[in-house]
């Protein structure tokens, strides 16, 4: 069953490989341009996953991963962040504010999809 | 899905596009910074940040390297920057600016498939890698890194044993062993343990905890690195034992032991307690205050099957998601098919109008309101339609400020660039023909307008530093582009001498000081000994005249020596419609753009005055304007020929001139939906494009600089019959060429000249004044 999926990021072209990823493998997905929106758009509703860019304007991914777990809604909805193979202490800060994983940029469509399965039901 | 049918390609378009969106705030972003060095905005740091992090990010998806190596380098910098890691000062900020410059190129560079070498490139580079970095680029240096190396031992099959004991941060991380086991199952054949040991009674359960852990044995041909992979996201989240080993050895202590086949059954909770033994006494460390029914492991949310609220809710959110959507890229393409159906819309209406007006007047009045109402939907819908493609004029304007950097520095000048108006909004195709013109019209204030040196300044008694002010507003259904700069104004004498050495005027020609400034649009005015670096590449003044009436526009200027020029460039809001007068010749009818005329009269015959080298002219309050027989540059039978009897439609031509166009009637005005001729017949000297009216008729707009530079050529040629006239022609020949596409009338001498003699004849009735006097100041005008 497709899962529905929130991803964040405040790349356009991001955002367009990532849900025509996701959909191809039919999933539903939602876009977000910052955490700000993210969490606008997400209020009380659950979604499987999310996945989340760090640099954004308005609220960076970081603070949207915390903002996202101190719901009880979203407690264990799985959130991935997207990092660079660079960025070791993004993935370490990332998991203490309650990341489950993580996505390495550059964008693999087939990495995407094994990441999901990973943190995914 | 796999790799295969993931085409790249569809992206680039996307990412190109969102790069030059990208750019052009951060060099907006870093004009500011370059501004105030002293006061710098956190968030434009960041937003440059990240603006160079997204180029990377779609750079390394795309593997265009080189911008990938760049953009690393040039963001490991700006982070440091917003760390506040290294100290920003002018020197930097010029560094990041000339980082931005090489950005765009290399982009450039991938959008053309093309590789990027530039003078400076290099050097650039490795200032920014040192400050990054301290120590030089190394090619080698790969940012954000091809994907991970396998490590490639050879493929022999390994039993992997592993220990896992998940900590409840793991679950707290919403990760799930079950699934971590389903991919340890990808690798080879599994089999796996599981410890109940820590499982309290069902009384002293906490959902959080986690209280099982698990011994696998894998066989399987997989390298390490493959087996860590699984464990990627949890490595600090549970305690990892892996071990290889190549013989066979049971794994220790196990209280149950289950093939991993069964392992899926075993996700089910209820399955689960059952079917082994809970031994409470086994528990070791395990608070037991909380009384939960659910087992550890088991986080609700995974229930897909059974638990409804993960399918119930799609609908309503999805619908939300789209409300929340505050724009949307559109191809261009599409919303031109929509202009022009909606183009099409609009003249139908009109057709169907005339039609309704044409019936019985008891019909007519009954689907009178209907109409009404037609009219203005389709009105509105056009208007819409139009505002989808309006765009602010920011992405122009946002090249601005560092051209005049630049320029200001190449030049030595001291200058400061005031914008205003950037979110003035035109269309599309107008935004794009704007650039051009603009920059060069900046460069000729910057070259010419301001003083060579701030001394020069300073005695004159202005501030050392200049200040050139860019704005753009609406204005009458038009969009005003004004360059003004406080220099020395255009230097009258200068230019006159000029113009006479160039041969655009003569020695003894008598020109106001409006007239002299024109002069700088005429062609050959701007030459090649005084193209500069600046101003330069060839293009004159004359040629972005040309270039913006091309597009429906004038260009003026006005300068009053000591204090400053200014230039405005006045340009429609689309190119897509116009609203015209029609106007009928005989039985032909035309267009005449509504923004071009001032007025329209019918001349006493006192008022008309005959040149001696056969031009007629109208005295319109004191001044002389020329009259263009549009009947015989058209060769329309039927038309009338005396202006005391017909109309004289009086327009403004580049440069404010004027010139009456005489017309039969006026038949009404109204808005036309331009058709292009050149794309769908030629182009045709006096006409800029045609339209269909409301009959179904296809009429044509007219050019009217075009027809006052067709008049003036059979002016001219009269001239050449009349010996004792000087033969030099001051129009501007460009026409003359075009027209050789048209098949018609006044390019074949002998009708020009036998329609002129006629005309003579006619117009000699008119009162003759004092014909020298005439014919001078007719000539001071023309001049320009």
């Amino acid at each position: 069953m497709g899962l529905r999926v929130l991803t964040v990021d405040d790349s356009k072209t991001m955002r367009e490989m990532i849900t025509f990823t996701l959909e191809g493998a039919g999933h539903c997905v939602l876009e977000a341009t910052d955490g700000n929106e993210a969490l606008d758009l997400l209020g009380d509703d659950r979604v499987d996953l999310v996945i989340t860019d760090v640099n954004m304007p308005n609220m960076d991914g970081l603070t949207l991963c915390k903002e996202i777990r101190s719901n009880p809604t979203h407690r264990l909805t799985p959130i991935l962040v997207l990092t660079t193979e660079s960025d070791r202490d993004k993935k370490e800060q990332g998991r203490s504010v309650g990341a489950t994983g993580w996505i390495v940029k550059p964008f693999n469509p087939e990495k995407l999809l094994q990441v999901v399965q990973k943190v995914c039901p | 899905m796999s790799t295969n049918d993931f085409d790249l390609e569809r992206f680039k378009a996307t990412f190109f596009e969102e790069c030059a969106e990208l750019l052009i705030d951060a060099e907006t972003r870093l004009a500011e910074l370059r501004h105030d060095p002293k006061n710098i905005n956190a968030e434009d740091l960041n937003a440059i940040f990240r603006a160079v992090h997204s180029v990377k990010g779609g750079a390394g998806a795309f593997n265009f390297d080189q911008l990938i190596n760049f953009s690393h380098i040039y963001e490991a910098l700006l982070d440091k920057m917003r760390h506040e890691e290294i100290e920003i000062n002018e020197e930097i900020i010029d560094l990041l600016i000339a980082a931005n410059d090489i950005l765009t190129n290399l982009i450039q560079a991938a959008q053309n498939g093309t590789n990027y070498s530039e003078n400076g490139f290099a050097e650039t580079k490795d200032k920014l890698h040192n400050l990054a970095f301290g120590t030089p680029s190394k090619e080698t240096n790969d940012p954000a890194g091809a994907p991970p190396e396998n490590t490639t031992d050879t493929k022999s099959l390994k039993k992997f044993s592993i220990n896992f004991l998940p900590k409840p941060s793991l679950l707290q991380h919403a990760n799930e062993p079950l699934l971590l086991i389903y991919e340890l199952r990808e690798l080879g054949q599994l089999t796996s343990t599981i410890n109940t040991d820590r499982l309290p009674h069902i009384q002293n359960l906490i959902s959080d905890e986690a209280y099982f852990s698990w011994n696998f044995v894998l066989l399987s041909e997989c390298s390490l690195s493959d087996v860590e992979e699984v464990f990627e996201f949890v490595t600090e989240d549970c305690e990892l034992n892996i071990s290889i080993e190549h013989a066979e050895g049971s794994s220790g202590d196990t209280l149950y032991e289950t093939q991993d086949e069964d392992l899926s059954l075993n996700s089910q909770p209820e399955k689960l307690t059952p079917d082994k033994p809970i031994i409470p006494q086994n528990k070791q460390t395990l608070e037991t205050t909380k009384e939960q029914a659910v087992v550890a492991m088991q986080a609700p949310t995974y229930q897909t099957s059974s638990d409804p609220t993960p399918s119930a809710p799609p609908q309503t959110n999805s619908t939300a998601a789209s409300s929340k959507v505050s724009s949307i890229r559109v191809d261009l393409d599409r919303v031109d098919r929509l202009v022009n159906m909606v183009g099409e819309l609009v003249i139908t209406q009109a057709m169907l109008r005339q039609q309704v007006d044409n019936l019985p007047p008891e019909l007519a009045a009954f689907m009178a309101k209907g109409f009404e109402d037609l009219g203005t939907h389709t009105r509105e819908i056009q208007e819409s339609v139009m505002a989808v493609r309006m765009q602010p004029v920011k992405s122009v304007f946002a090249r601005i400020p560092r051209l005049v950097r630049e320029l200001a520095s190449k030049l030595g000048k001291k200058v400061d660039l005031e914008t205003s108006g950037e979110d003035t909004e035109v269309d599309k195709t107008v935004i794009e023909q704007l650039s051009d013109p603009l920059i060069h019209m900046i460069r000729n204030s910057l070259d010419h307008g301001i003083e060579d040196s701030s001394d020069d300044r300073v005695q004159a008694g202005k501030p050392e530093t200049a200040i050139i002010k860019l704005s753009a507003e609406h204005r009458s259904g038009r969009i005003h582009l004004i360059v003004t700069d406080d220099g020395r104004g255009i230097n009258r004498e200068r230019v006159k001498s000029k113009a006479i050495e160039k041969g655009i005027i003569n020695a003894d020609d008598h020109l106001n000081d409006e007239a002299i400034d024109e002069l700088i649009f005429s062609p050959g005015f701007s030459t090649a000994d005084e193209v500069t670096d600046i101003s330069g590449r060839g293009v004159g003044m004359d040629v972005v005249r040309r270039n913006i009436s091309n597009l429906g526009g004038r260009i003026t200027v006005q300068s009053t020596p000591g204090k400053g020029t200014k230039f405005t460039m006045s340009l429609p809001l689309t190119l897509a419609v116009l609203d015209g007068m029609v106007i009928a010749i005989g039985k032909e009818k035309f267009i005449i753009s509504l923004t071009s005329i001032i007025e329209s009269l019918r001349p006493a015959a006192k008022e008309l005055h005959t040149l001696s080298n056969g031009a007629d002219v109208v005295s319109l309050r004191g001044e002389y304007i020329r009259l263009i027989r549009l009947y015989e540059l058209f060769n329309i039978p039927g038309a009338q020929p005396d202006p005391s009897k017909a109309l004289v439609v009086v327009v403004e031509l580049e440069g404010g001139k004027q010139a009456g166009i005489l017309v039969d009637e006026l038949l009404g005005q109204q808005q036309v939906v331009i058709k292009s001729l050149e794309e769908n017949y030629d182009p045709v000297a006096g006409i800029s494009a045609a339209t269909i009216l409301g009959n179904g008729m296809v009429a044509l707009i007219l050019d009217v600089d075009g027809l006052d530079d067709m008049a003036r050529l059979i002016t001219n040629k009269n001239k050449a019959i009349t010996p004792e006239r000087d033969l030099q022609d001051h129009s501007s020949p460009p026409l003359l060429k075009r027209s050789s596409t048209v098949p018609t009338k006044h390019q074949s001498g002998p009708v020009g000249d036998t329609n002129l003699n006629d005309e003579n004849s006619k117009t000699h009735e008119y009162e003759l004044l004092d014909q020298e006097k005439l014919d001078q100041e007719l000539e001071a005008a023309e001049q320009n």
